[in-house]
This record gives structure tokens, sequence and C-alpha cells, in this order.
């Protein structure tokens, strides 16, 4: 069968991708953009880290995010005590056959959704971040394939709070973006009082797990022309030379960039980059890269702000 | 008094087009040239040279003649644009001592490709500092200035010039920048002995008692406090033991005007920063208690520094 | 302020071995001039101060300087040239200059040497004005630059190759400024009189003729002058370039009969004869007056020493390149009376000696009726008796006529003229001998003639009443081929006939060879033509002529229009060449937009994007909505998306650009 993958973003596409993005936002009020960051992570095959106090609803964005895209979605809530074996998997002795099995754990999913990682002690987290990045697992010399596609909601606690190992800073380039949920809005606040259920609602699944790997090959059709990547490499060579920073973004960092910003475009509906994508995904991607040379992540985005305003378009 | 009206006015003219910021862009309104000595040697040269091609009458002569001045003329070119894009920006540098020298730091930045050789720098009057500016865009530049009295010192005119590459011309920029470096006072060893001790012990014991922390017994000791003692222990028949606590405030220092009041202005000064240096020195807390401020007991940076400069301003 | 160099200053390795290396090569054509001074001086003091580099011997003290002192000028001294020349003067800068080199000690002194070093330059040009020369001494500069430049290095790491770069760069921008004052600037009269150089040790044509002397001169290569003529010349082998005209004869050698020539100065306008051929001769400096013209010499733009035996002198020896325009015309008929004194004058022979040549002549003399048959004998004897030409002919001690006619009977062009004129003196027929050159080279890329030592020769002219003087080579009767072929060729074809020749192939590459010879010579006839002939008259032709500048407000406009392309040359090869390729229209027509804008009271922020602009424009202007609208999308369309988009969008911006 010739796979009809369209060339450039047909309407449907896109509006059922923003079906799905007012569908989370009905759960999550008021929290518009970063829902539409979260999908462009998800269409950049990049994994999503949420960074924010307890009770903002870092967890409710994750499920819903699963549930309207209806794929395989595992939670682990993250605990000190817990051993990488716990996520990846062990293998186990079959009585009956008297050999080994392998049990697979939870990360053997499309969508996993690790619940305060910085919980985790360094060995754990670190066994999750690898198969992150190389969408495979190894027990005992034999490799797994991780499902396809794969994806990582993590969220964390502030570093500030107590018992919490705060994730290696190598690592965090693992995570294609940050975010951070923050309060919510006044007039999304009194909807959210107003309303009786505490409970999430389910959601219907808008998305098959097929219909987003086809999203995901569509966005190599995005253009970007010279004048943008002219724009882009400047804001890059502005990272590198601001006196506030110890050294600037890397080139896998500037990847980051263009592959988020162009799951933006294609969430709007258009085929080609323009500056605004640009500027609406990096501070994002940016922060925590960022935040390694930074001393929070509030002066890294204040930065990245910076560094947005400053570079000519 | 002519010359004095002329040698005004020049001097208002240097100043407003030297008036610096912190962050200077050396271009054609900043920079000067001229024939270095060398260079007026060259020109001479040169005219004996002419003499010599036109009574020999020998045009190979003339044209070497011809290609001296011409470059001479490229020695201007040259060494103006060994000057021309730089940019100097005045850092922050830490406060010395008065009568140390004072080592004002320069950020140099280059255009990236251009290079910069054998550049000189120096203040009005002190020794001057050489440096390069090839691979890297960025260079920075400690410049050495005497100092004698505390309190607020305006930078001195500073000179940059270069003579590269063939030393015939200087090209040459004087900057007057508008900030101030503080100076802190001279520090003078003193005798902790001297120091009156604090105001604060005369108060009572029993007042202090309530807000502070446990820390621990030790042996009872004859002329203790009788409400100190651990008298559960002592019922317990153990041997007699006193409440111990925290009690930081006694035990912090101060730098206090007023310990020592026999003292000359500007000595007392100096005595209550070499106090400052030694508190610092030695991780202590203490507070500070001059005329008009009072800064309460820490033992950071910052605190030290916000003494030294208090006392810098008295 | 300038803070003095340390005392314990070490000269930089690099610096260092860039002035020795300057001076070594500067001093070595000296050093052939000197040989006796520069040679041991150069070599004490480079390997003293090489010692010293190594920290072996310490600087020299004051006495051991004072005894170079007092060598280098005892060998200055002993030098042979007057007190007061050039050369001594010269001789004394050198020898300063290479005890400076053992003295360089602080900073100042190393800036002294890097100025000495173009005195040096200057005393080799003024003795030698090769392009040869002047391409060495262009490398001598620009080693002084580099050194120069290696001393104003902080960064002595740079090494060599630093230096040099920069200091190539700035020669080569240095050009236009240096052609500019080259050629415009005025040549004027010298203000003093200056010592020039001496005579050089070279040989040339001579009013004196002793056994050989002609010999010598045809072992040499060296250029003697250059001749143009208007018309291509191909065959030279008849141009005789008349020199000095030797009459008397002591039975050794020949001189001139200065006691009884008078000269006049002739020149002036031409008063030329039909037929009357005009040319152009550059001498090379011979440091004699002597000049060669064509037979016969009519006239020329100078005045010049014109003799009544027809030979040419110049007002001054030439002791430099120069250029004389001769007009000759060989059918001008020379003396058709001869006076009684003048007759004898040529008619004198010594006392005694050669009685068998003086018996010949007379026999010779009774055998003929009048005086062509006297001469068509004396043509048949040497035609027919086994004379042979040769370079190396025997040693003719005494009776040299007697013996070289009829003992030996080989020998060159002096053998056959002196004994040629012997014979019609003894015989009665007035007789002389003229020096000077036969032939020349034609160059094939130039169309001059080169005429070189090696063409050098000498014939006889005899008077016949009513005929005047008449030319007479007796070496070509022996070696036709000598006067057809050119001397060198000449012999070869002498050793063919006497057996000792060996069939010479032209060997591989002679060709290719030959061609850069002709070429070589061709560029050093421009060189000398256009560089170091460059005089006022040129310069008058090329600004009034070439450039037809007139009015002295139209030169002067040239010469700052001129000076500022200098100028602009070095400014841009240093900042760059200014962009190339500027904004694009449409993002020009979307600045000109934001001016119109900001204008009307909407300011672009700089980190916003087109897109936000407009947002925030619309906000501001609500009704300027469509002109906005269409304007931004299109440009958007041009910025950002695939080419096959952007179709009118250009023509878009621009109509609704004016919307606004």
């Amino acid at each position: 069968m010739i796979s009809m993958k369209p060339k450039v973003p047909q309407p449907d596409s896109t509006s059922v991708l923003n079906d799905a993005v007012d569908q989370v936002s009905q759960v999550l009020l008021g929290k518009e953009t970063s829902i539409k960051l979260a999908f462009c992570c998800l269409l950049a095959k990049g994994h999503l880290l949420i960074e924010d106090m307890p009770g903002m609803g870092k967890t409710t964005l994750a499920h819903a995010l699963a549930q309207s895209l209806g794929i395989k979605f595992n939670r682990v809530q993250f605990t000190s005590d817990m051993l990488p074996a716990d996520i990846l998997g062990t293998n186990i002795f079959d009585q009956a056959k008297s050999t080994f099995r392998f049990h697979p754990g939870p990360i053997f999913t499309h969508l996993l959704l690790a619940d305060e990682i910085n919980r985790a002690n360094p060995k754990t987290q670190s066994a999750l971040l690898e198969a992150m990045a190389e969408k495979q697992v190894s027990i005992e010399g034999k490799t797994w394939q991780l499902m396809s596609p794969f994806f990582v909601i993590a969220t964390q606690n502030p570093l500030s709070q107590i018992g919490t190992f705060p994730l290696p800073e190598s690592q965090l380039d693992r995570f294609l973006m940050r975010l951070s949920l923050g309060y919510p809005s006044d007039l999304a606040e009194r909807q959210l009082l107003q309303s009786l259920h505490t409970n999430q609602p389910d959601l219907a699944a808008v998305i098959s797990d097929e219909q987003l790997l086809g999203y995901q090959s569509c966005l190599a059709d995005v253009h970007a022309s010279e004048s943008l990547l002219d724009y882009v490499q400047a804001l890059l060579a502005n990272t590198r030379n601001h006196k506030d920073l110890a050294y600037g973004l890397s080139p896998r960092g500037a990847q980051a960039l263009m592959m988020a910003a162009r799951a933006w475009c294609f969430l709007a509906g258009r085929d080609y980059l323009i500056p605004e994508d640009i500027q609406a995904v990096a501070a994002s991607v940016f922060v925590h890269r960022l935040s390694l040379a930074a001393e929070s992540i509030e002066a890294a985005e204040q930065i990245v702000e910076q560094l947005l305003a400053s570079t000519p378009v | 008094m002519i010359k004095k009206v002329i040698h005004q006015q020049v001097d208002q003219w240097m100043d407003k087009r030297l008036a610096s910021e912190s962050d200077i862009l050396l271009t054609q309104q900043r920079l000067f040239i001229l024939p270095s000595m060398q260079g007026v040697f060259f020109l001479l040269i040169q005219i004996l040279l002419l003499l010599i091609a036109i009574n020999y009458q020998n045009n190979l002569v003339y044209a070497l003649c011809f290609f001296l001045f011409s470059l001479f003329i490229s020695a201007i070119f040259f060494t103006f644009f060994n000057l021309n894009g730089l940019r100097l920006v005045l850092e922050e540098s830490s406060s010395p001592f008065a009568g140390q020298t004072a080592f004002v730091r320069f950020a140099i930045e280059k255009q990236p490709k251009a290079q910069h050789h054998h550049i000189l720098c120096h203040f009005k009057g002190e020794s001057q500092v050489v440096f390069d500016l090839l691979e890297s865009n960025q260079h920075r530049i400690a410049l050495p200035m005497t100092t004698d009295k505390r309190g607020w010192l305006s930078l001195p005119e500073l000179t940059i010039k270069s003579t590269f590459p063939l030393g015939l011309v200087t090209c040459w920029s004087r900057l007057r920048f508008k900030q101030n470096l503080l100076i802190y006072p001279t520090p003078l060893d003193m005798d902790q002995r001297q120091l009156k001790t604090s105001g604060r012990d005369d108060e009572g014991e029993g007042q202090q008692m309530g807000d502070e922390h446990f820390k621990g017994f030790k042996a009872f000791e004859e002329g203790e406090a009788l409400s100190r003692i651990y008298w559960k222990g002592v019922a317990k028949g153990q041997p007699m033991l006193s409440k111990e606590y925290s009690d930081g405030q006694s035990k912090e220092a101060w730098i206090d005007w007023d310990a020592l009041p026999y003292e000359p202005f500007e000595r007392r000064i100096s005595q209550l920063t070499g106090l400052a240096n030694y508190y610092h020195q030695s991780g202590q807390v203490y507070g500070c208690r001059l005329p008009g401020i009072t800064l309460p007991p820490s033992n950071t940076d910052a605190h030290y520094h916000k003494i030294l400069t208090a006392l810098a301003l008295l | 302020m300038m803070r003095r160099a340390a005392h314990h200053y070490q000269i930089p390795r690099t610096t260092f071995l860039w002035l020795v290396a300057v001076l070594v090569f500067l001093m070595l054509p000296h050093a052939v001039r000197f040989s006796l001074v520069i040679v041991p001086l150069l070599v004490i003091c480079i390997v003293w101060r090489w010692l010293i580099f190594k920290q072996k011997v310490g600087h020299p003290s004051f006495l051991l300087r004072a005894a170079l002192v007092v060598f280098g000028f005892a060998a200055v001294y002993l030098l042979p040239f007057e007190w007061v020349s050039l050369e001594t003067a010269v001789a004394i800068l050198l020898v300063g200059t290479l005890l400076k080199l053992l003295e360089m000690r602080h900073m100042r002194d190393l800036l002294v040497m890097s100025k000495l070093c173009y005195f040096v330059i200057v005393a080799q040009l003024l003795f030698d004005q090769s392009m040869l020369s002047a391409v060495y001494m262009l490398i001598g500069i620009a080693l002084a630059t580099a050194s120069l430049v290696s001393l104003n290095l902080r960064q002595k790491g740079l090494g060599v190759v630093y230096p040099a770069k920069l200091a190539s760069k700035m020669m080569l921008l240095s050009v236009p400024i240096m052609a500019l004052g080259f050629l415009l600037f005025p040549r004027l009269e010298p203000f003093w009189r200056v010592p020039l150089p001496e005579k050089k040790s070279t040989t040339g044509i001579s009013d004196t003729m002793t056994p050989g002397s002609i010999g010598e001169l045809i072992q040499s290569n060296a250029l003697v002058f250059r001749a143009t003529f208007k018309d291509k010349v191909t065959d030279t082998s008849e141009f005789y370039w008349r020199g000095p005209v030797l009459s008397y004869f002591d039975g050794q050698t020949w001189h001139g009969g200065d006691d009884v020539i008078s000269s006049v100065l002739t020149g002036g306008k031409i008063d030329s004869p039909v037929n009357s051929l005009a040319y152009d001769v550059i001498m090379e400096a011979s440091y004699t007056d002597w000049l060669f013209p064509l037979e016969t010499y009519v006239s020329s733009h100078e005045r010049l020493h014109f003799a009544s035996d027809y030979s040419l002198k110049a007002r001054s020896p030439i002791n430099k390149k120069r250029r004389f325009s001769f007009v000759s015309n060989d059918q001008v008929l020379l003396d058709l009376s001869l006076p009684d004194k003048l007759k004898s004058h040529y008619l004198e022979l010594p006392k005694r000696g050669n009685p068998k040549a003086r018996e010949f002549a007379e026999q010779l003399r009774r055998a003929s009726n009048d005086e062509a048959s006297l001469i068509s004998h004396a043509n048949a004897f040497f035609q027919s008796e086994p004379f042979v030409y040769t370079l190396k002919p025997p040693v003719y001690s005494t009776d040299r006529v007697d013996r070289f006619l009829f003992d030996g009977q080989a020998g060159f062009c002096e053998h056959y003229a002196s004994s040629y004129v012997f014979l019609m003196r003894a015989a009665g027929v007035p007789a002389r001998i003229i020096t000077g050159y036969q032939g020349g080279e034609v160059n094939p890329y130039e169309g001059y003639v080169a005429v070189r030592q090696k063409d050098a020769h000498a014939w006889v002219e005899v008077w016949l009443s009513g005929k005047g003087w008449i030319r007479i080579d007796p070496t070509s009767f022996v070696a036709p081929h000598r006067v057809r072929l050119g001397i060198m060729e000449g012999e070869r074809y002498d050793q063919l006939q006497t057996g000792n020749w060996q069939p010479r192939e032209r060997w591989f590459g002679q060709e290719t060879l030959e061609a850069i010879a002709h070429r070589y010579d061709q560029l050093g006839y421009i060189w000398s033509n256009v560089v170091v002939g460059f005089d006022a008259k040129d310069q008058w032709a090329l600004i009034t002529g070439l450039l037809g500048l007139t009015t002295w407000l139209q030169k002067a406009l040239w010469l700052i229009a001129a000076f500022v392309g200098c100028f602009l040359v070095i400014y841009f090869s240093l900042v760059g060449l200014p962009r190339r390729n500027p904004l694009p229209l449409h993002e020009k027509l979307y600045v000109k937009c934001i001016k119109k804008l900001q204008k009307q009271g909407v300011e672009k922020p700089v980190g916003v994007g087109p897109r936000d602009f407009l947002i925030l424009a619309t906000e501001k202007l609500p009704d300027k909505k469509e002109a906005l609208d269409n304007f931004i999308q299109a440009y958007i369309r041009l910025t950002y998306q695939p080419e096959n988009t952007h179709a009118d969008s250009l023509q878009l911006m621009k109509q609704w650009l004016k919307r606004m």
C-alpha cells in the first residue's frame, strides 16, 4: 500500500490536532499555550519535562494528553526507593519452563508519565533517561526495543523541595522542552472553582497512534527559508555571545529548536516557518539548556526574553 | 596669559572629545594619528634620498624615495586600523586599600577576524600594559593606578596607543572616564585589647537567655548563675552540670566607632579598617556601628565590603 | 612618557635573524665591488654577533671597536679609489653600517640599523641601475620592511612568515602612490655637482690599439649600446659603427692623431641629405666620451664634438646610460681633398722596422700604375695567401707586420687592419685604422640592434684623390664569414677550415634558451628606456600627450583624484569592499514600510517578527488594516515561503506600500 503522506498539512490534520488541543484545554483551563507546546513536543518526537509546584495540573495535563491521543499510557510514580528494574522490567524465573522470562516494565508503552521524576534516586533517573535517548532497553545483555511512538512526560517539583534528587545537568538535554504551567488566570480559576467535579472526566481519543506517526513525518516538509535560518543563526550567535551565559546553545539544542518550531508551525496549519514560530517555542526549548549556565530557571527565562527582543527580525 | 587661555580651550575641547562612557568603541572620532619620532626620521631620510635622486638624476633612487613615502602613507592606514574598531569596556574592579596599587579592569574586545598587535595602554603617569589581540575576541587587562587617599577616586586619563606595524606613526586615543573607583582606607593593625568592650556586657544575662538556643551541658564552675544548673540531673545524683546556651550575641564582635575615642579621625578609620580585615579573615561574625550607619552582624563578603565602603566614605 | 628601553635589552631572535639576513643580502652586491673592506668585516661582525647571540662572548670592548674602525678606514684607504669620490663615501657608509651591527644593543640601535639599510640600497642603485640590480634591491627593501615589522611585533612567536606577509601586503598597497610620485614628481636639474661613480675596469674601445686589445674585447659579451631604427632591420652585416680613428703608429701601438685633428661642436637642426638614416643609440655607461655612429655621421640633435677625422665624441664621459639621436648617410664622400699636412700624417711610419713589408709595398707600387690597382693588388695578396682568421694567433714580437704577413699569416681584425695600413702607407697611399663595432644582433621581439663588446672590430680607410676616404675591411678578404656571421660563428667557421671543427648540433632547449636570452635583453631594453631613462621630456609627453592635460586646473584635479584613488585602494583593501549583495528589494520595501509606520507612531521593536508586527500595527492603525495585511502577507510570502509561491508578491508590496 502506498502511504498517503500528505505533502503539506491537510486542513483536516490541523483541525484534528486542534480538536485535541481544545479537548485538553477543557480539562486544564486557561493553559492553551502550554498544551499546544506539549503537543508540539509530541509531534517533534521529543520528551517533555513539566516542572511546577504540586497541584498545578502537571499530571492532569499528561493524563489528558494520553487520553486524547488514544495511545497506550502508563504512569509511574517515582519514589526514592525505586530501582531501575521497576521501570525497565526484569527477568523472572518461569518455573514451569524453568527459564528466565522477561517481564517488561512500565516503560513499554507509547506514553509514559514519569511523575515526580526528581524523587527517584539518580540511578533510576539515569536508567530512564538513557532509555529515552536510545529508545531501547538493555537488560542482562539483551536488548528490547521500546514502542513507537514513544513519548515521556516527566514532571518534577521545584528542586528546592526537600527530598529531591536534581536531574543531572547533562541529562536535561534529553528533554526537548521544559514547561512550567504556573497559576491559572483569574477567569480560569473562577471556572475551576465553579465546577463541581474534582475527578478528571474521561476524554475521547481524537488521534490514533498511526495518525500521530504520519503527522510526525510531515514535519520534514515544513519549509525553512534562508531568511529564517539567518534569523535562527543570529539568535544562536546571541546565546553564545551573551554576557550572562557561560556558554550558548549547543548544536543539538539548535536542532531541537528547529524541530519544535516546525511542530508549532504544523499545528498552526502553515507549511513554512516564520520567526514567530521560533519565538513561540524558544523559551521552552532554551530554558533548561541555558539554565546550566544561568543561575536559575527564572533568570534563564528572562535571558531568553532578552535574547528574543534583541535579535532583529 | 594667552597661553593659559589656549590651554584651557584645548582642554575643554579635549574634554568634550574624550569624555567617555564605560563602554567605548574606538573610531576615527576618538583616534588621533601623528608621525612618531621614527616617522619624522623616516621622512627626513626621504628628503635626503630625494636630494640624492635629483643630484644623481637617478630614477631608481626617485622610485625608492617615493616608495618609502608611500610606505609611510600605508603605515598611517595600517596603524589606524590596528586600533580602530576596538571596544574598551570598563569592568567592575575590586577596591584597593589606599596606598596600594589599584588595578582597574578593562575588557578589550575586537571584531571577529581583525588582528591587533602591540597595543600600549596606561593611565596618566602610571606604568603601561602591553598586549595583543590576535585569536580571542576579548582580552582583559588590569591597569595599575596608584592610590593615596580613601574615598572616591576619579579615574585618570587613559591613553591607548599603538605604532604597529612600522613604528612610523603613532595612533592614540585618550579617554576620560566619568566613573570613580572607591578606595578603601589604609588598614592599620591594632591591638585587640585597646578596644573598649562592648557596652552590652553591662546588661543582665538573664534577659538574654530567653531567646537563646540550648546548646549543651558543661561542668559547673563556681560563680555561674544558679539558674543555669541542671537541677534535674543533680536530683538524679549526677554531677553538677550547667546548661549552656549558644549566645552569639555576647561573642559577636563589633566594629564600633566609639570604641576608639581618643584616636585622631583618620587613624581611627584606619584602625577600624584593620579590625574589619581581621574579623573577616578569621571568619567571625561581626557588626558595625559608625556615625549614622549601623550594620547588623554578619560574616559575608558583601557585609565586609559594605563596612569598608562605609569607612571609606566617612 | 615613553619608557626607556630596558638596559639589558635582549634583541629578539626573529628580529635579529631578520636584520642579519637583510644586511647580508644588501651587502652582497657591494661585497663584489669593495671586497677588501666588506668581506672581512662582514664575516667578523656576523660571527661575533652570532657568538653574542649564543651568549658565548660579550659585546666588544671599546678598544676592539676602535680597532675595527681603524681597520675599516685603513681598508677603505687602500681601496683603489680617490679620496673624495662616491666610492669612498659608500665604502665608509658600508663600514659604518657593518660596525653598527656589532654595536646593536638597544632598541634604538635596531631602529637606526633598519634606516641605514635604505642607504645601503641607495648606494647600490647609484652604481647599478640595471633591472637585475633593481629587482635584487626590491627584495632587499621587502626584507628591510619585514624586519621593521618584526621589530614592532610584540608576539615574537609569530616567526618570520607573518612579518614577511604583512610587509608584502604593505608594499603591494604602496605601489600606486609610488607610481604616482614617480610619474608626476617634477624632474629637477641637479642642485649641485656630485662625485659620480668612477670608471669601471671594464674594457671598451679606446683611442689606442695595442696588440691583442681588440682580441680581449671580443671575449666579452657586455652590451655597448642598443640602436633603434625607424624601419625594421634584418641584416646588420653592413653596419660599421665608427669609433676612434687611429692614425699614428709607433711600431707597436696605434694612436689617435690628436695633434693634427681639429674638432668642432656640431649639432642643432638636422641638415639631412637624401636617403639619410635616422636612428637612436642608447649607450651603456662606458666612462669614455666616444660615440659610435654608423658610417657616415651627418648630424644629431645634441651638440657633440665632431672631429675632422669624422670621429664623434660626447661632451662629457658617458657615466650612465644615455640616449643619442643620430642621422647617418653612407653616400657622403669624405675629404675629397686632403691638405699636405694631413696627407703626410696619414703616410707617417716608424723610421725603422718591418723591412720585408716595406719592400713588398715597394713591389706593389711598382707593379701598379695607379692607387686603385695598387689597392686591388694588395687585396689580391690577402685573398691568395693562406691567411687564417683566428682569435688565438701566435705571438708576433718584433717586426710584427713582417712576421704576420709572411710567417704566421694567422690573426684577426687588428692584425689585418694594421698590416694593411702599414702596406698602404709604405706604398704611399694615405691610410688609417678605424676602430669600432661591426654588425650587432637584432632582437626579434623589440627590433632594436644590440651591439656588444664581442662585435668590436678594426678596419681601414684609404684616401684616394678625387674619391676621398674609402672603407676597406681586409678581414673580410680572409674571413668573409666574420663579417657575415659575427665573431663567434666566424671563429667556428675557421675551425672548420683548419679541420678542428666538430659538427655542433643544436642541443635540446637551445632555441628556448636563445628566446629567453632575447626576451631578457628586451626586458632590459624596456627597463632602461621606460624606467631608468624616464625624464622630464617623457613626463611632459605623458601628461600633455597621453592624458591630454593642459591647464593647471586639470592637472591639479587629476593629481588630487589620483591620490584619492590611491588612498581608497589602501582603505578598501584593509576594510574590505562594501557588501556586494545589498538587501533584496522586498527587504528594502519592508524597511521603508517600518519607517513610514514609525512616522505614524507605530514603532517596531527589534525582536518582533512580521506577523506579530502586523497584529501590533493593525491594533494601532485599524483604518489601514487592508494595506498592512496585504503588504505584510506578501512580505512573509517572499521572505519565508518557498519560491513558487512568490508570484506577484513584490508588485503587491509596492502597490500597498503607497497606500500606507
